[in-house]
């Protein structure tokens, strides 16, 4: 029957919301065992559920319970979906954690129930990025259900069933509920099926049909699976109880003539993406500290003897994947959760340190750092690095990125000289520290490191007895300008923003009047999520400037220094420009006392048709210009008759581009868990009250966004260079090395890894950034491999590496199941 | 269209196979003291693992790098980047993968292995010779009767101890793209060199030579209704065991016993064949003084062999019977036997029973059938093109047009041309396989010719538009070729399309000098990841330049890891896959020679 309506019961389950994890958890074992009772009292009954966490929780808590839940499974009754550790927010993951979703929560899935899953399933996620077909491709699923934004919100998307393709060639069938996921009770049982059998009858398709008590748990009660039976008794012949992977299979067995969606699917809460930036910069962090720490982790197992660390990335990564929850991510639980979330990322974060600093230390110990005359010793002055006067102080820095980074780096103390691994003089300036006890000064040095490798620097201390070296800077800086070789920014003395920005080699202005004055908009309106309202154009005022002043003006960079004030609160922003360097970094320091407020960094540029684009997970996204909130990840950009500026971040997700203006939202103080709410009085508590300290970088460019350096400037933005302080040691190692390189600047090491199996092989993830079919070769020093990859546009590929340097290419499932 | 390959004069790789006792060799080879190269830091992917490789020679800017798993040419400064490190392996390049010893001869090699010893050189020719030297070897080893597909040896590497039978499936549709690419060489000759000059008439030569084998398969039957032979063999050839063969005997022709007849039950049937073979093509055989009686052809004929020969045709009629107006009476007369043939037995052939053959079916009914649901959007697509390159040949619209409209307004097939994305990854859900896995590699040939055709010859804008959709559809799987041919056909459909230039000249530089399917070294290869498909099947996940991989017709996977079905060094196959590449390319003015005239 081609307009068969699929009756999928189901519990939807907010596993943090207005609730803390462990009421969710709690939640979860009731529902499972209500579900397995209705299951046992209705034998036509079948049950469907997402989210490996839960089953996680159930197999941990009550075994008894999950032992009747597989034999279910295997008698096909019980239905488990998405191959996912739960439904996470699907703007702001980068593309590595879906990757992990994917990995940990399919080999779980596959260990308990002898399969994985097929179908994804995120009917609650609140907007889909544009690269998710390949996301899901890639961890095994071939379908797709969602349901946000509905009809009213995006009536352009088809309704139904489509095929969803994303730009490197992806596709996943895809079903968007045209009801909801949780109908239940007669009258609304009712209302659905008519509606459906509507749409089925005019698609020529068969349709499903979400039926269960949902949000907090629940599942069909009794009354909802007696109320389809009798219809079905009664003749309803086009209704049957089912699953998503059962409708899929149907579907696919008949002619189907659909239509298919080649872009994002968006808007539902588009204030979510810049609500409680705790959440959002958490996110980036553990992201990015697990990332890194599992290259140098990988780096010194393979090389230097290090024992495995995979079961503690895995505990780490499951907290990441936990708090990417919908609700949890997109800043929309109640306070308490924060609270946990926190503390979660924070473990996370605490392994990532421990694991880094153990890999990377091990590889400094084997780094031959020698210095003829330095004492024996083990007291002398001269071993130690405090205080020694006489010999400079090696510091190893290690750049984890998978291309070669030219950028500056930070030590403790001021210098006298600095000298790379060639004995080469560096430029580098002694700056004001973070402490105000002895000399008060810290290094900044200009550091050329290769690509995931290090180089040995060295350094001496200021009073140092010898004769001081700095190379000639292109630096400078005044009342009130920043320049190097590359460009040069001026400043407003009356409103503290840059209103100049120009690159020295084509002469070009990259912006217009009114740029970089922080803009406070009113967020009375919106709830938490924003729901129903797209755009946040409401301007309050400006902060005004407080101060103005040159901090550094030579050596390896010059900052300028700004302070405005907006009522009680305050933005402190130091503009640093690296001899050299094509981007502006800026470091910001808010505290923000603003209620139902947000704050908005500005930029506009000149020209006609301006292109806004945004790097999104797994690849980059061009979106109209019309003023309406956008989620990105680490870049925004506007671009204008081949001219552009971006603006990058290390903790912000959320922009949005009138015209040619792009605008970096860096907070969004809404009040907690405000759902669609009166606000009755209280002593509310705002979601972006307090202090909060965050990087953006400001990156003027020639040719299109994804053609320039952004990736580059926000990858080193992202993840900026560790520098370890070497002792003297000889050692095997020299003093600068590649482990892994790239031949093509298009193409991001997303990843190096044990793979999950315990064989010892590795797993190397890459991604193509610029939209650019490509070859490239990757030579892999530290396992003694190397390879050549073809990518499509925005293609992710995985790569597993034996013992031997054989390579497989494989998926997020890394070859141990398909 | 911005698409241009310019190319020029370039080095190709040969080696030549010695006993180790041949004067020839040099003595120092056996004597030199292997020095283990020190890779330490090596700046580029090995094919070799580090360890393996055992001995070293340098010699003109070139190192040469020997393994026991085979011989690594490194020059870094190569113009290309593909040219900087090459690699060298059994069977193609050397006897064997045990790389012993290396005496560097300038630029060139001597290498020393467990069974023999190969001097290795470059040697510098122009595209447009090489396709000549490719050219020369089909015509000399794979031709046979006018068809070309491949041709089997009696030695290995002897090139000229080929037998004298050389069957293929689809001798057809492998003579017709053969035949293509010499329609595209007398073109592009007469063009620029004039019609009377003598390469161009040698090429008017072999193209009409190829161009009549083709037709003949639509007459050599002898059943005078449309119906196109797979192939044919002559008293004294092999006949394989592969299908349905009819022997003919007089008026009639009878089905002889084979695997196929025996499971279908028709061994001994017997089909008319009365109606005589035009004088014109029947030369082909007569000439080497056979008879019809001699004739044994092959039946279940495909939709592929039709698709290709109607390109050819096409292409033929437009740029080379212009010229010879006897035969052009009977390639006209061809495509309206053909295609009435397909529309009187309701777009499907007809074979000796009265009934369907096994895969030349174009009727809705098939398309929705769980049989034909896959291939519905092409063979939607292939009909249609039929029709315009009827149109087109013979200068009538009537039935054929009549056809056609009712198939695009009331069947909806030119809808249905665009589908094939979507079919083919419903059918991988079904049958849970990970696209793209499982293409069929021999409908990438037939896709692009029907594409092709139809955006050349369709000059409604709604329509033409659904042709290139329905070109683009396919691209998610033809990429998987990095084969220029398909890639200029796209660019030629799709004017606005861009393709890939480096890939192509890479393609032209890099293919070898000779089609003997010796094969290559892939397993264990240090520098190319592989891919396990969900049915077990293993290719490599990357493209390799034609002279490292394996070599085969336009029907086979180009990135199998294990060569499962070539004829390795007993087989030479034809030379179309680079002479059809590169003429396509200069006819359509993608290809511009550089300074290599």
């Amino acid at each position: 029957m081609k307009n068969e309506i699929h009756l999928i019961g189901n519990a939807h389950l907010d596993p943090t919301w207005l609730w803390r994890w462990q009421e969710g958890c709690g939640e979860v074992l009731q529902t499972f065992r209500s579900a397995v009772d209705r299951l046992k009292e209705y034998e036509d009954f079948v049950f469907t559920c997402s989210s490996a966490c839960y089953y996680k929780w159930v197999e941990d808590i009550d075994p008894e319970l999950f032992e009747e839940i597989r034999e279910l499974v295997k008698a096909g009754r019980w239905v488990p979906v998405n191959g996912w550790w739960l439904q996470p927010d699907c703007n702001m993951p980068d593309a590595e954690s879906f990757a992990r979703q994917a990995l940990y929560s399919q080999l779980y899935y596959f260990e308990k129930f002898g399969k994985i899953c097929r179908t994804g399933y995120n009917v609650d996620s609140f907007g889909h990025n544009a690269m998710l077909p390949q996301l899901l491709t890639k961890g095994g699923m071939r379908c797709y259900v969602m349901m946000r934004p509905n009809a009213s919100e995006n009536p352009d998307m088809p309704e139904g069933l489509f095929w969803w393709d994303s730009a490197d060639g992806s596709r996943v069938l895809t079903y968007r509920i045209p009801t909801g996921y949780a109908e239940n009770g007669r009258k609304a049982l009712d209302r659905s099926i008519s509606e459906i059998s509507a749409m089925a009858d005019k698609s020529g398709n068969g349709m499903m049909l979400f039926y269960g008590v949902g949000n907090h748990g629940g599942g069909p009660t009794k009354g909802d699976i007696e109320y389809l039976r009798s219809l079905m008794a009664d003749g309803a012949e086009e209704l049957k109880f089912s699953s998503p992977d059962e409708y899929f299979l149907k579907q696919c067995q008949m002619i189907l003539d659909i239509p298919v969606w080649a872009d994002e699917m968006q808007h539902h809460a588009s204030g979510c993406y810049s609500a409680t930036s705790l959440i959002k910069q958490l996110n980036r962090q553990t992201e990015t500290a697990l990332i890194n720490a599992e290259k140098w982790n990988s780096v010194a197992c393979a090389g230097y003897g290090l024992k495995k660390s995979s079961k503690k990335f895995k505990k780490a990564w499951l907290k990441v994947c936990y708090n990417q929850f919908h609700d949890i991510l997109c800043g929309c639980s109640i306070r308490e959760a924060y609270d946990d979330a926190r503390d979660q990322m924070g473990y996370a974060k605490s392994i990532a340190a421990d694991e880094e600093n153990k890999a990377l230390l091990r590889i400094t110990g084997k780094i031959d750092t020698w210095i003829d005359g330095v004492s024996d010793t083990v007291f002398c002055n001269e071993r130690h690095h405090f205080g020694n006067h006489k010999y400079p102080r090696p510091v190893a820095v290690f750049n984890p990125l998978g291309r070669e980074i030219k950028t500056t780096v930070r030590t403790y103390h001021p210098s006298a000289k600095v000298t790379d691994s060639d004995g080469n003089p560096v430029q580098f300036s002694n700056v004001r520290s973070s402490r105000s006890n002895d000399s008060h000064k810290d290094t900044v040095f200009k550091a050329d490191i290769p690509a995931l490798g290090y180089r040995v620097y060295n350094l001496w201390f200021e009073d140092a007895p010898v004769e001081k070296e700095n190379p000639m800077s292109d630096i400078a800086a005044g009342e009130y300008f920043l320049e190097n070789s590359v460009l040069k920014a001026v400043f407003d003395k009356s409103t503290g923003a840059i209103c100049s920005l120009v690159t020295k080699a084509d002469g070009r202005e990259h912006i217009c009047g009114g740029s970089f004055i922080p803009t406070v908009i009113d967020n009375s309106k919106p709830d938490t999520w924003a729901h129903n309202i797209f755009r946040f154009h409401d301007i309050l005022g400006t902060m005004n400037l407080d101060s103005i002043e040159v901090v550094e003006s030579d050596g390896a960079r010059g900052v300028i220094r700004t302070r405005h004030t907006y009522g009680k609160s305050y933005l402190s922003q130091d503009f640093i420009l690296d001899s050299d360097s094509e981007m502006i970094r800026v470091k910001a320091r808010i505290l923000w006392q603003e209620p139902l407020t947000m704050l908005k960094m500005p930029v506009t540029i000149p020209g006609d048709n301006p292109v806004s684009t945004y790097e999104i997970l797994g690849g980059f996204i061009k979106r109209s210009c019309n003023g309406e909130e956008e989620p990105a990840l680490t870049w925004g950009d506007i671009t204008a008759d081949d001219s552009g500026v971006a603006l990058i971040s290390d903790a912000k997700y959320s922009y949005d581009c009138p015209g040619n203006t792009l605008r970096l939202t860096m907070l969004r103080n809404s009040i907690f868990a405000d759902h669609y709410s009166d606000r009755p009085a209280a002593d509310f508590s705002y979601c972006d009250e307090g202090l909060q300290r965050f990087e953006y970088g400001i990156y003027p460019h020639s040719s299109s966004a994804e053609k320039s350096k952004v990736q580059y400037y926000a990858d080193i933005l992202n993840n900026k260079p560790v520098a370890v302080p070497v002792g003297y040691h000889r050692g095997t190692q020299p003093k600068a090395r590649s482990f892994i390189s790239i031949d093509r600047n298009n193409i991001r090491l997303c990843a190096f890894k044990l793979c999950e199996d315990g064989s010892g092989d590795y797993i190397i993830r890459l991604r193509e950034t610029a939209g650019e079919r490509c070859h490239a070769a990757i030579v892999c020093d530290i396992i003694n491999a190397g390879f050549y990859a073809d990518f499509e546009s925005m293609e992710i590929k995985t790569f597993r590496i034996d013992s031997d340097g054989c390579v497989k290419e494989t998926d997020f499932l890394e070859g141990i199941i398909r | 269209m911005n698409n241009k390959v310019i190319l020029s004069a370039h080095t190709v790789r040969k080696s030549t196979f010695y006993n180790a006792k041949d004067p020839a060799v040099p003595g120092e080879l056996f004597t030199v003291n292997p020095v283990k190269p020190d890779l330490t830091g090596f700046a580029y992917p090995l094919p070799s693992k580090k360890q393996d490789y055992t001995c070293c020679a340098q010699g003109g800017g070139v190192f040469w790098y020997g393994a026991s798993t085979g011989l690594t040419r490194y020059e870094p400064g190569a113009k290309h980047d593909f040219n900087k490190v090459q690699f060298f392996s059994a069977e193609r390049d050397l006897y064997d993968n045990n790389v012993k010893s290396l005496l560097a001869d300038g630029r060139n090699v001597w290498v020393l292995t467990d069974d023999g010893v190969v001097y290795i050189e470059e040697v510098s020719v122009t595209p447009e010779k090489l396709s000549a030297i490719l050219l020369e070897e089909t015509l000399r080893v794979v031709d046979r009767h006018g068809m070309v597909s491949q041709r089997w040896l009696r030695e290995s590497r002897n090139i000229d101890s080929f037998v004298h039978d050389g069957h293929s499936d689809n001798d057809g549709g492998f003579t017709a793209l053969f035949n293509l690419g010499e329609v595209f060489r007398y073109a592009v000759l007469k063009r620029e060199r004039g019609a009377d000059d003598p390469e161009t008439l040698k090429a008017k030569a072999v193209a009409t030579r190829a161009l009549e084998a083709v037709l003949l398969l639509a007459h050599v039957h002898g059943r005078g209704n449309g119906f196109v032979a797979r192939s044919y063999s002559v008293t004294g050839e092999r006949i394989p065991d592969d299908g349905l063969f009819f022997k003919r005997n007089g008026d009639y022709a009878y089905c002889i016993e084979t695997n196929e007849s025996r499971s279908r039950g028709c061994c001994g049937y017997k089909v008319g064949c009365s109606a005589p073979i035009p004088e014109r093509l029947r030369h082909l055989f007569t000439d080497e003084g056979f008879t019809e009686d001699d004739i044994t052809y092959k039946g279940d004929t495909s939709s592929d062999e039709i698709t290709l020969e109607f390109l050819d045709l096409l292409f033929a009629h437009d740029y080379l019977t212009c010229d010879d107006p006897e035969l052009d009476g009977i390639l006209v007369d061809t495509v309206k036997a053909i295609m009435n043939h397909i529309i009187d037995n309701g777009f499907r052939l007809v074979d000796y029973s009265g009934k369907e053959t096994t895969w030349a079916k174009w009727y809705e009914d098939y398309f929705n059938s769980e049989m034909g649901y896959v291939d519905g959007a092409l063979n939607a697509a292939e009909l249609l093109f039929y029709l315009k390159a009827t149109m087109h040949i013979t200068g009538e619209s009537g039935k054929w047009q009549e056809t056609y409209d009712y198939l695009v307004n009331e069947k909806g097939y030119a809808d249905l041309s665009e589908k094939h994305r979507d079919r083919f990854y419903q059918m991988a859900i079904l049958q849970n396989f990970t696209t793209p896995e499982d293409i069929m590699f021999g409908d990438h040939t037939l896709a692009s010719a029907s594409f092709l055709g139809l955006c050349i010859l369709e000059k409604d804008e709604t329509l033409l538009q659904k042709y290139r959709n329905g070109f683009e559809s396919w691209r998610f799987s033809l990429d998987r070729e990095d084969s220029p041919y398909y890639d200029f056909m796209y660019a030629v459909a799709c004017p606005d399309a861009e393709i890939n230039t480096e890939y192509a000249k890479e393609f032209f530089y890099r293919t070898n000098l000779s089609r003997l399917a010796a094969g290559v070294s892939l397993i264990g290869r240090h520098d190319i990841p592989v891919m396990d498909l969900s049915d077990g099947y293993r290719q490599i996940s990357c493209k390799l330049p034609p002279d490292e991989r394996f070599i085969a017709k336009l029907d086979r996977d180009p990135r199998r890891y294990v060569d499962e079905d070539s004829g390795g060094t007993m087989c030479v196959e034809t030379c179309c896959t680079f002479t059809l590449a590169y003429w396509f390319g200069r006819f359509f003015g993608i290809i511009v020679e550089g300074d290599s005239k």
